[in-house]
């Protein structure tokens, strides 16, 4: 479908309070007038829109389905194809509907969307409004369900955390085809709060999926992300951080797990606002098949933004001829007196590590998948809790013999 | 007389391409343990990398056989369960494994293939700290990640700690005195020496007489340029520590047809 019949679907959606309906009437408006990115977009080079558009998607119409047997019970929010199905706050914390609590929605990300954002904001059905108070240590479990049926998952969440508070934020992305995941995130992290937030896209095949995260950063504040992806066909995250006050820090850590035909983005942008921030990226791709791995990592270093340190280091393991990585660092500095670095590396896996493994006992799988874990460890242990950490673990342990 | 546990027959191999052993032979028996020497570049390390079954080797001519039988056409891990060991002359770093989560996958890989019980987890410990002590190996060692950080003792002591765990039949020690101390190197050896078994068979594989001295050899071999030379008993390490390599280099010349 063309930009114009989603927009057509948008303005036929009216249900909800009056704000929440003018937010998405100008956001279908926004997606007529921007369209969708096309082939020659620089930040659309290696990942096709199309391939994000491959069905006619529509929005889940009425209530959501109970979907007890796929929602996880530890799960305090489920969203089925972007309704909500249950929304429970952690103790200090308030947990509203975006529809009902919509203001500041476009604050980060911008008022006047355009391609897939506008798409996102247009058709969500519904997402979360989250405020963590001062001085809270809270954490929120989101599961995205997806029920195929052609249909677009499309959500919108707001998360504000509040001077001195700490959330961690947990999203998990699950559910089967032919089905359209968009979701996006708008963070406001205070001066000295800490957002956590873990994104597992685990979606199966024949769910395309779009996510875009904004965050704002405040003076000695701290956004640390974990983004998993692969298993879903064609993904892609866009990360945008913005450190806005002296003494604000990002780690952003990426995994990507692809095989077969499948295609994931990590598109990172940065923005260094003001002296003393730090940021830090460290992504690591393991490609098998015919799957192909993107990486864009942009640093924008401000005037004035003095002392700022960034690192930047893209990995990728490619375990067929066939798999392809791409790592693009950008970095664009007005101002002296700052320490940016940047790494790139694509390797295959080191066929002495194999053969020693081997003549220990170990099959070619268990040493290849051995080795494969060994190269996500980092990611892996940079989750904060433990039962985090073995899931992914487990993840990557079962990816490749499910992958070969 | 004994049961011969690994036999090279005529061997011949090449890797990339370029013939490095050319027609080798050898047979250990059970209880034996018989040292290889050799100048650089004899094939040495081509050896220990053919018989355990490294892909990047390719045997040309001959054979080698295991209690028997070929073993040619096994891949590493079977010539492993079998109870083939090859301690490396440069064990490999690998960032991300725990020494512990791969020992005790390995130890379990080859009680599987060989029909027993594999271990849970508190047996592997105890087994673990048993066997560390043989080779006096610091087990914090062990919740590190494999060889990485080690220094050159720690990852000698390891591979002959692993050589403990797995029970080999037939263990093959490519250089194990490589960057040693005297200190480091008589751990090493004290610790091979306690795994020698009428079971067993070791090759060792080595430059200098000094190893030969703290792990003694029934059988010495002299390899030069992918032939055996020489064999004799004891004595001929300390000919070869005399004379060096030259006169080796000068009776396989003689020898070449």
């Amino acid at each position: 479908m063309t930009e114009q019949q989603y927009a057509e679907l948008a303005r036929g959606l009216s249900e909800g309070p009056p704000g929440w309906v003018e937010l998405r009437q100008g956001a279908a408006d926004a997606l007529v007038a921007s369209g969708f990115p096309g082939p020659r977009d620089e930040a659309w080079k290696y990942t096709r829109p199309a391939a994000l558009l491959d069905h006619d998607w529509a929005p889940a119409e009425g209530d959501p389905p109970e979907v007890d047997a796929e929602a996880d019970p530890e799960a305090d929010v489920v969203l089925v194809d972007g309704r909500l199905l249950r929304a429970r706050a952690a103790p200090g914390t308030t947990v509203e509907s975006i529809r009902q609590d919509s203001f500041g929605v476009g604050h980060i990300l911008g008022e006047d969307p355009a391609g897939f954002l506008a798409l996102n904001l247009a058709l969500a059905r519904d997402g979360v409004a989250v405020r963590v108070p001062a001085g809270v240590s809270a954490k929120l479990v989101v599961q995205h369900v997806a029920t195929g049926g052609e249909r677009l998952g499309a959500a919108r969440h707001l998360i504000n955390v509040d001077p001195g508070g700490e959330l961690l934020l947990v999203e998990r992305f699950t559910g089967q085809g032919p089905a359209f995941t968009s979701a996006v995130v708008e963070a406001h992290v205070s001066e000295r709060a800490s957002l956590v937030h873990v994104r597992e896209q685990a979606e199966g095949p024949g769910v395309p999926h779009h996510g875009v995260v904004g965050v704002n950063v405040g003076a000695g504040g701290r956004y640390h992300a974990v983004s998993v992806l692969g298993g879903a066909g064609t993904t892609r995250v866009e990360l945008r951080v913005a450190l806005q006050a002296p003494g604000a820090h990002v780690s952003l850590d990426g995994l990507v797990l692809v095989a077969g035909r499948e295609h994931a983005d990590h598109h990172v942008r940065i923005e260094h606002r003001a002296p003393g921030c730090t940021s830090r990226q460290a992504f690591r791709s393991l490609c098998a098949g015919r799957s192909r791995s993107v990486f864009t990592g942009n640093v924008v270093v401000a005037e004035g933004a003095v002392g700022t340190d960034a690192a930047q280091v893209h990995r990728a393991l490619l375990l067929s001829d066939d798999a392809v990585a791409d790592a693009r660092p950008q970095l664009e500095i007005s101002c002296d007196d700052v320490r940016c670095t940047h790494g790139a590396a694509v390797g295959a896996l080191d066929a002495e590590a194999l053969f020693y493994l081997r003549q220990r006992g170990l099959g070619e799988l268990a040493a290849r998948s051995l080795l494969t874990e060994a190269f996500a460890a980092e990611i892996v242990d940079a989750l904060p809790d433990e039962a985090l950490r073995d899931a992914l673990r487990a993840r990557v342990a079962g990816w490749l013999g499910a992958a070969s | 007389m004994s049961e011969t546990l690994l036999e090279l027959v005529d061997l011949h191999a090449e890797v990339d391409g370029k013939p490095i052993l050319k027609g080798l032979s050898l047979a250990l028996r059970a209880g034996e343990v018989h040292a290889v020497m050799g100048p650089n570049a004899s094939g040495k390390s081509t050896l220990s990398k053919v018989i355990t079954g490294h892909p990047d080797y390719r045997v040309t001519g001959g054979d080698v056989r295991f209690r028997g039988a070929s073993i040619l056409e096994l891949t590493p891990e079977e010539r492993a369960h079998q109870g083939l060991f090859l301690s490396f002359q440069s064990p490999v770093e690998i960032p991300g494994v725990s020494t512990a989560v791969f020992l005790k996958a390995a130890v379990n890989a080859v009680r599987r293939a060989r029909n027993q019980p594999e271990l849970d987890a508190a047996a592997f410990l105890r087994l673990a700290r048993e066997k560390s002590a043989l080779v006096q190996l610091d087990k914090e060692l062990l919740s590190r990640s494999l060889n990485e950080g080690f220094s050159g003792g720690e990852k000698k002591r390891n591979e002959i700690f692993q050589m403990a765990m797995l029970e080999p039949v037939v263990s093959v020690l490519d250089e194990p005195d490589s960057g040693l101390d005297v200190d480091a190197l008589r751990i090493v050896a004290d610790g091979v020496n306690a795994l020698r078994s009428p079971e067993r068979a070791m090759l060792v594989i080595t430059h200098y007489q000094r190893l030969l001295d703290h792990l003694p050899a029934d059988h010495i071999h002299v390899l030069v340029d992918g032939r055996i030379v020489r064999s004799g008993g004891p004595e001929l390490a300390g000919e070869v520590e005399a004379q060096g390599y030259a006169w080796a280099r000068e009776a396989a010349a003689g020898a070449a047809p």
